[in-house]
């Protein structure tokens, strides 16, 4: 949801330089996200734009370029296993083995088997939980707007971003790095000398 | 120091920022005059103030004329800090509203102009279009504010904002 329609949030990053389209698709199909498999928590790579079911079977082409824009998506798909669910049956699991064993005390290793054989059984009747962000790149501003305003989100978009595109410098546009683009560098100087200041009157 | 460190200690420019053009649109009704044209922009009905001290409440106005009220300003004297405000931009008979953050500064709830396009490709480059459109005037007014800050009278518009936030 967002670039095609619906709720626009976002945040923006700067790119040194946007490389040629081929390399963009080369390395997008390199990241690509390939599904969620049973002995994973998540699943993360990207993904083509609205395409929710099935993102695994098609490569990028060349349509996820529109003018001087390319847009794709951040898929992170994760088991969504009930928390209550999981803790009913390691506790059934638990119990069955005090009453098989005979022990008054449960060792950790028995608590942590028993977490993960329920949590493996539970995945084989679960469906995996996708989160899809769209991003939008503008390879002649080199602008890339992110569609979400979570700090995890935006985290893992900046490590698989710049997992794909080893040498484009990825920059998070904030009040500071908006403020110093296209200046020099004495005006660089004096904006980071600037100190906050009080809209409150002082007390005389 | 380091490009991070200088984005986490002057994050405030965000803040003062929001709280300039807050000032500006009150006191020139809304008008601003861009490198494209005149631009009106209008505080709407939602404004966050958040107390960054230990033990301070946040102040959430929504509905009626915030931006007008006395509660508004009362929530600055008590020291807190404009973080998120619902702002009307309008241009050429066209308007955008967006909620502008400030921690860390971005743009929210971003309703466009009405887009007429049908296919998604050219919907996506319309909304886009649009985008471009309505961050360029922001980062104008970004700019004017920064601009007042290093070679203007920031002495001057800072006594302005206190005896308006005082009054």
């Amino acid at each position: 949801m967002g670039v095609v329609s619906g709720n626009i949030s976002y945040r923006r990053y700067w790119v040194s330089r946007s490389p040629g389209k081929a390399d963009i698709l080369t390395a997008l199909n390199g990241r690509r996200f390939r599904g969620l498999l049973q002995d994973e928590d998540q699943a993360v790579g990207w993904a083509p734009v609205g395409r929710l079911i099935d993102p695994v079977s098609i490569d990028f082409g060349y349509d996820i370029f529109m003018a001087s824009y390319a847009a794709f998506a951040l898929r992170r798909d994760r088991w969504a296993v009930p928390a209550s669910l999981l803790k009913s049956r390691v506790d059934e699991s638990l119990h069955m083995w005090l009453l098989q064993t005979g022990n008054k005390k449960i060792p950790a290793y028995v608590r942590i088997e028993a977490k993960d054989t329920a949590q493996a059984l539970l995945r084989r009747e679960a469906l995996p939980k996708p989160q899809v962000v769209d991003i939008v790149w503008d390879l002649q501003s080199n602008i890339v707007k992110v569609w979400s305003l979570s700090k995890e989100v935006n985290e893992l978009f900046d490590a698989l971003f710049n997992l794909t595109f080893k040498d484009v410098g990825l920059i998070p546009l904030t009040a500071y790095t908006i403020a110093i683009s296209n200046k020099d560098k004495p005006s660089i100087d004096e904006i980071n000398g600037i100190e906050a200041c009080s809209f409150t009157k002082p007390r005389e | 120091m380091a490009l991070a460190d200088y984005i986490v200690s002057k994050a405030f420019f965000a803040r003062e920022f929001l709280m300039w053009l807050w000032h500006k649109s009150v006191s020139c009704d809304g008008v601003f005059n861009i490198h494209s044209g005149v631009i009106e922009v209008l505080f709407d009905d939602h404004m966050v103030f958040t107390g960054f001290l230990v033990g301070t409440d946040s102040t959430r106005l929504a509905g009626g004329e915030p931006a007008e009220s006395e509660e508004a300003r009362l929530a600055v004297r008590e020291g807190k800090h404009l973080t998120e405000a619902k702002v009307t931009i309008v241009r050429d008979a066209r308007s955008w509203t967006v909620t502008l953050k400030t921690d860390p500064f971005a743009l929210a709830s971003v309703k466009l102009p009405a887009v007429l396009s049908k296919f998604d490709d050219e919907k996506i480059m319309e909304r886009m279009y649009l985008l471009d459109e309505l961050e360029s005037m922001i980062d104008f007014m970004f700019d004017e504010y920064i601009g007042e800050r290093l070679f203007g009278d920031w002495g001057s518009t800072l006594d302005e904002i206190r005896d308006w936030v005082s009054n």
